[in-house]
């Protein structure tokens, strides 16, 4: 007798009560169809398999704390994940827009709404009302207005290893666009912002900024001409800093570089304290 | 601790991930910590030995992000990937300083290291499948849910999606084929 159809033998992992005496026959004495079934039945058992039923066991936060550091990670996510019901969320672009009117005021009018942490996954009910935001935003490699622990590549110049721009000899890295930075009434940081194009192609926003005595830590932002779009690039830990600009947002569109006064309140959106800004100057 | 499976776990959250975005990293350990803390745990049998693989596998996926290609890969069945390499990492370097039979009788030190299911390795691979179930493409993937999660016939299922019988039963079968054939690539297996 030829072997069992292999139409045959899948509906039989899948628990479809299928076949003949005959096919029984044959399965129960020819060990390649019962090596098929048992193969088959297993893919069946593991993509049908409950993972809630399985117990797992809880990392020590000792692991969470060694992560954060050997990669330098943004200080809002110091806490271990685990402890936490879930990774606060960014804020949605619109909670970030600032009214160009009031730009030197409040820049973000929907603070007080942040002290509950959002989920970094929308939940069913998020994703009704705002349907396909955290996905565009996500889709273009950027969360605007979101979160200052929002470091990207600019880890590399927390992590006290040497940014590419300081290892490259040659050919040298293109400036693309300067400014200075000029300190906001109450402020008095100022120093100097530069977009420099290494030789892989990526942009580099580099900050320098005087100290100011501040009571929170410093987000770095650009954001369009009239403040009503921003994007947050990182924390600026020290006096200088290197953060990579991702490859989606043109400058044109974000021209202003912003260093902001974040509190430590967990809030990702702008704080509406800013302490320097400056315009860049594109080249082209 | 519960486990995760992947159709929870936000496609935004690959591109977050690749994007550089820290949370997303920091989400993805919230949610499969435990289960590569875990694997780790059931094949070194030492909390330490557990500690030291479960900080490499993040630390390496986030450091290596930018070959993360979220088209063709799920994070979830990407991370158990690199977790399974660790594993056989730290299981060789140990072979390298013992022998096996020494190496077996440390599985035994810690009570707490020890399966009570041995089915963890399972969680690993639902995920895995689940990632290869997304790549099927319509209408297998949306035969294959229905076979699998509503636990319905292959007849219902025709009369559901409206597809012919026949087509119905070879999706499923070569559909199932390659489920299978994923599994025994991941556990290098013929």
């Amino acid at each position: 007798m030829e072997h069992l159809d292999a139409d045959l033998l899948s509906l039989l992992a899948l628990g479809e009560p299928v076949g003949t005496d005959a096919d029984a026959a044959h399965l129960a004495g020819c060990p390649t169809c019962s090596d098929t079934l048992r193969g088959l039945r297993h893919a069946v058992h593991i993509a049908t398999l409950d993972p809630g039923g399985v117990e797992l066991e809880k990392p020590g936060s000792q692991n969470w704390t060694a992560i954060h550091q050997a990669l330098g990670l943004s200080p809002a996510l110091a806490t271990d994940p685990l402890n936490q019901h879930s990774v606060p969320r960014g804020a949605p672009p619109e909670r970030s827009a600032i009214d160009p009117a009031t730009a030197q005021a409040p820049l973000n009018h929907g603070s007080k709404t942040a002290s509950a942490p959002a989920p970094i996954r929308p939940s069913a009910k998020n994703r009704a009302a705002r349907p396909g935001l955290w996905m565009m935003a996500a889709a273009a490699g950027i969360i605007l207005g979101t979160a200052a622990g929002w470091v990207a590549a600019g880890v590399i110049g927390h992590t006290g290893t040497p940014s590419p721009s300081s290892t490259q000899t040659a050919p040298a890295s293109i400036v693309l666009a300067q400014t200075s930075l000029s300190p906001l009434p109450a402020h008095t940081g100022s120093g100097d912002a530069r977009v420099e194009q290494l030789p892989d192609g990526t942009r580099q926003l580099m900050i320098r900024l005087s100290n100011d005595h501040i009571t929170g830590f410093r987000g770095v932002w650009v954001g369009s001409a009239d403040l009503t779009k921003m994007v947050s690039l990182g924390v600026l830990a020290n006096e200088s800093g290197n953060f990579t600009i991702p490859a989606g947002i043109d400058l044109a569109q974000y021209p202003i570089v912003d260093i902001s006064n974040q509190p430590y309140n967990g809030d990702p959106a702008h704080s509406a304290d800013s302490i320097a800004r400056g315009k860049l100057n594109l080249k082209n | 601790m519960e486990a995760a499976a992947t159709h929870d776990w936000d496609p935004g959250l690959d591109r977050a991930f690749v994007g550089g975005d820290e949370r997303a990293l920091a989400e993805a350990y919230r949610r499969f910590g435990p289960l590569v803390y875990t694997l780790a745990l059931r094949s070194l049998g030492e909390r330490a030995a557990a500690d030291d693989v479960t900080q490499e596998v993040f630390i390496r996926a986030w450091k290596s992000r930018t070959t993360y290609r979220p088209e063709a890969a799920r994070l979830p069945a990407w991370l158990i990937g690199i977790t399974r390499n660790a594993i056989s990492d730290a299981l060789s370097a140990r072979a390298r300083q013992r022998h096996l039979e020494q190496a077996a009788t440390l599985l035994v030190v810690d009570p707490a290291a020890q399966p009570d299911a041995g089915d963890v390795d399972e969680v690993a691979d639902r995920l895995t499948l689940d990632e290869e179930l997304e790549k099927l493409g319509d209408p297998q993937q949306a035969i294959m849910r229905l076979a699998f999660y509503e636990d319905l016939t292959h007849d219902q299922i025709s009369s559901r999606l409206n597809l012919p019988l026949g087509t119905v039963k070879s999706h499923i079968r070569r559909s199932l084929a390659r489920l299978r054939t994923r599994l025994e690539v991941e556990h290098g297996t013929p």
